[in-house]
């Protein structure tokens, strides 16, 4: 954490970005959200259930479909999360 | 090594034009393969008339890299194009084009064959279909996971 981030953000607080695309943008009807966390101690599974849990239990999403990334490199649940990471969530690729 | 380069265009691809630029790039090639991706226009929803095309800045530029420099270990070839569409694309126009250089042409269909199957379920791209009355995210087929069988 830098000198600037550090005057802002005291350091028990997780700031971390979270970014969504394709279906899961479209059903959230938002692109990106900035989350601060009190807890330093965070899995991605945890900040997914925060995010989508709401949209898996309806149905709308389903966990299975939905990938996830943490500074743009694609990446299981049980990964652990740092202040000012970048993570998406999105659905499997479809390109070509 | 090969050479190998990457267009993620969120405006018009002209095959045409990177075709004649690649074939300029690579005079001393014995074979180029080249295959051109379109939009269809009907589909069993009804008529398309164009496609969202939804990608992670930065990621997917990489997602493109990263197939394309893997097909340039795992064929013989000379030079590699990936120009991919992304953003809104027209019914009938070009979502896709790749190009493979070789001195031989087996490894240039092979190589551009090896990229098309990739590039449906790797390239880090979010398909949405919309023609008149419907509107739906396309997610890969079995079809999908199956050609990229063929390469494991």
């Amino acid at each position: 954490m830098d000198d600037f981030t550090q005057q802002i953000f005291p350091r028990s607080v997780m700031q971390i970005t979270v970014l969504f695309f394709g279906k899961v943008a479209d059903t959230l009807g938002e692109r990106q959200r900035v989350l601060d966390f009190a807890d330093t101690d965070m899995s991605l599974f945890t900040l997914r259930q925060s995010v989508l849990g709401t949209a898996f239990a309806s149905g709308a999403l389903s966990r299975e479909r939905v990938l996830m990334s943490v500074n743009q490199g694609l990446t299981q649940e049980d990964r652990s999360l740092q202040a000012g990471d970048e993570v998406a969530f999105f659905p499997v690729f479809s390109g070509g | 090594m090969a050479t190998v380069e990457t267009l993620l265009l969120p405006q018009a691809l002209d095959g045409q034009t990177l075709y004649r630029r690649f074939v300029e790039a690579n005079r001393g090639a014995g074979a180029i393969v080249t295959f051109s991706g379109r939009v269809r226009g009907e589909t069993a929803d009804g008529a398309v008339s164009h496609l969202w095309l939804d990608w992670y800045p930065g990621m997917t530029e990489q997602s493109l890299t990263d197939i394309a420099e893997a097909a340039a270990a795992r064929f013989d070839v000379l030079a590699l194009l990936v120009a991919h569409r992304c953003g809104e694309v027209q019914a009938e126009d070009e979502i896709v084009f790749v190009a493979a250089a070789s001195s031989h042409r087996r490894a240039a269909f092979e190589a551009a064959d090896y990229l098309m199957d990739r590039l449906k379920s790797e390239a880090a791209l979010w398909k949405r279909e919309i023609g008149e009355g419907f509107a739906r995210w396309v997610e890969p087929t079995a079809k999908d996971a199956d050609d990229l069988k063929r390469w494991t």
